[in-house]
């Protein structure tokens, strides 16, 4: 009897774990939490670049908010502000633009592992200096950065994970790093799910509880009061009143209903549709944009792995096979090709070198003189045109786009510029490396 | 190996305590403190809570309510009034404009502890002032009142003098405003989205 009740016991407490682990630490990718990043980082960088000309008149001590009337708004010691230490006017503006720098940093994933805690800091710090500014915005910010300082963010979509798979092609342009998934990832996916679940829970259940909200009427004062007052809407509204009663309570349904359904794989698309619908709405009609932009980027931690990898797939197939033909003999074309291929996190680009393995659609001769791109209908895009067909359909381009395809002028620099560099490419990886000519000319 | 074993342990229950402990805390901070219970968990929580900005009750828009704005009069040497609205100013850059809405909250939050912060406020409205020789300054609540869609059939806006309460915060001379502010830990904090 005791036996039984023992094992009965061990197998309870195993299965136990076995669903604790299931919940928190399946081994995942960080793709959701690195679009968060990016979208969380953008919103933060822009917000507080805005804020530069306000610098001393939100957070100085000698504007509206002196610092003796912000420790009011405090509430114990553990409230702290960098803010509270500084005395000279430099001080304020060396840190916001050290801040501004590492939200910088954060958005394109560079040493994310400590700039993230930086930009933690400095948002918590902005935030206790004048809580007279802070709104939803501001706290939803710091929970989402509080999960991604924990998370291990910055090992894909990174120019950390860049340098990782460079540093390996740069031994082998063949090498491949396998994308990284952890347990921890996973557990930190799942705490940021968690926020936005119990945010929406809290936010449903205390509007249900106000009259406002009970009669259908919340949407009707929220137009009316000046901070969103949208006369175009009230002038619909006060024709249509019934689209506010539907309105107010569609809100609800859908706080009320996001926790408990989002879990499921079949209602998830749909509610984080809803959910994502509810904070355009809010972004276009209410004026939140910032707001709206930091909630949407919660719920990207929603994503499925599957699904950004099926639109990767998608991509992939969409754009087609893209070849790139170079010079293996020559050093500064082979960390050149390292750096872009290190972009190309949806391996979307082949490689050839056209010494060991001559091209069948463009001559060695022409290969000699610049890099070329063998598109699947056999087109061959040489240098310049190469690198713009490129830019445009690795997503880890982009960033190069403005360059690439400014009107007449990239074409009219960038050729020249291109041509220099491939007749000069041996010169400068000797110049630039110290390293011994190689045998191409160029 | 064995070694490397109680590592995977270790590092397993230290994850499991931190989702735990950070679960937890999340779930506690906007719970209605009422109860004994919430108030001992809310007393574990709250050095955390409160370090990382955790601390929030995500009652977006509850009360919807009506809101109020903020204008000031300036009283010159010739007791003429200049009537000032700071955010039905126009913006005179995009920095500005983008930062509409924590202005307005800068505002508000004078309102709401004008009591406290009437006389700095003052004197530094006097000094932005000063080619109006102001004598005084006035500081007003502008409260919006209930406004229903037949009202704005009728043409009304909410906005309209019917539809508004004007209250006179203070009245301060100019040169009497020493910001002398009492400590109080009962300010009203915003968190309406």
């Amino acid at each position: 009897m005791l036996a039984t009740l023992a094992r009965a016991g061990r197998e309870s407490f195993v299965a136990l774990g076995r669903a604790w682990s299931q919940i928190w630490f399946q081994p995942r990718p960080t793709t959701p939490l690195e679009i968060a990043r990016i979208g969380v980082g953008s919103a933060i960088l822009f917000h507080y670049g805005m804020a530069t000309p306000f610098l001393f008149v939100f957070w100085g001590d000698t504007d509206w908010m002196p610092r003796d009337v912000a420790l009011m708004y405090l509430d114990g010691p553990w409230m702290q502000s960098v803010f509270f230490y500084f005395s000279a006017p430099w001080q304020w503006i060396a840190f916001h633009i050290f801040f501004l720098l590492c939200c910088a940093a954060f958005v394109v994933g560079w040493r994310t592992s400590w700039v993230k805690w930086i930009v933690l800091v400095g948002h918590i710090s902005y935030d206790y200096r004048n809580l007279t500014l802070s709104y939803g915005a501001e706290s939803i910010a710091a929970c989402l950065l509080f999960i991604l300082c924990l998370a291990p963010v910055g090992r894909a979509m990174s120019l950390d994970r860049v340098r990782a798979v460079r540093a390996a092609k740069r031994a082998n342009l063949e090498a491949t790093l396998p994308p990284y998934t952890g347990p921890w990832a996973g557990a930190c996916t799942r705490l940021m799910q968690i926020q936005m679940a119990v945010l929406f829970l809290y936010s449903g259940i205390e509007k249900i509880r106000g009259d406002e909200w009970w009669s259908g009427d919340a949407l009707w004062w929220a137009f009316t009061t000046t901070e969103f007052y949208h006369d175009p809407l009230l002038a619909l509204f006060a024709q249509q009143y019934w689209l506010v009663t539907v309105g107010t309570y569609a809100s609800i349904v859908i706080e009320i209903a996001f926790p408990f359904l989002i879990w499921q794989r079949a209602t998830r698309p749909y509610l984080l549709a809803a959910a994502i619908f509810l904070h355009v709405s809010f972004a276009v009609l209410l004026g939140l944009v910032y707001f709206s932009f930091i909630m949407s980027m919660g719920h990207m931690s929603f994503l499925r792995p599957e699904w950004l990898h099926s639109l990767g797939a998608w991509w992939k197939r969409k754009i087609g096979d893209m070849e790139m033909i170079y010079d293996g003999r020559c050093g500064f074309c082979v960390r050149s090709m390292a750096w872009l291929l290190a972009f190309d996190g949806l391996g979307q680009i082949k490689i050839r070198d056209f010494r060991t393995n001559p091209s069948p659609v463009v001559s060695d001769a022409q290969l000699e003189k610049a890099l070329y791109l063998v598109l699947p209908d056999s087109r061959a895009l040489p240098g310049f045109e190469a690198y713009r067909y490129v830019v445009l359909r690795v997503p880890g381009l982009w960033w190069q786009i403005p360059f690439f395809y400014v009107p007449v002028l990239s074409r009219l620099f960038g050729r020249p510029i291109y041509n220099w560099v491939a007749t000069h490419r041996s010169w400068l990886f000797s110049f630039r490396w110290g390293a011994p000519r190689s045998a191409s000319s160029g | 190996m064995k070694s490397m074993q109680w590592r995977e342990r270790l590092t397993y229950l230290a994850m499991s305590l931190v989702v735990g402990w950070h679960s937890f805390a999340i779930i506690v901070a906007p719970t209605p403190g009422g109860s004994a219970m919430v108030q001992t968990f809310r007393f574990l929580v709250q050095p955390y809570l409160s370090l990382f900005r955790l601390d929030n009750q995500w009652n977006f828009f509850v009360p919807v309510g009506k809101h109020m704005q903020f204008r000031y009069v300036v009283q010159d040497a010739a007791g003429k009034r200049h009537v000032f609205i700071p955010v039905e100013e126009a913006s005179e850059s995009v920095p500005r404009y983008v930062m509409w809405r924590e202005f307005k909250y800068l505002y508000e939050g004078v309102m709401e502890a004008h009591e406290i912060r009437g006389a700095a406020i003052t004197a530094l409205l006097c000094q932005r002032h000063a080619s109006l020789n102001p004598v005084s300054i006035s500081l007003l609540q502008v409260q919006e009142l209930e406004f229903s869609p037949e009202d704005y059939r009728q043409g009304h806006r909410p906005l309209d003098p019917e539809f508004v309460t004007v209250n006179t915060l203070s009245n301060i001379k100019c040169g009497d405003g020493s910001p002398s502010p009492r400590r109080s830990r009962n300010l009203t904090r915003k968190l309406l989205p």
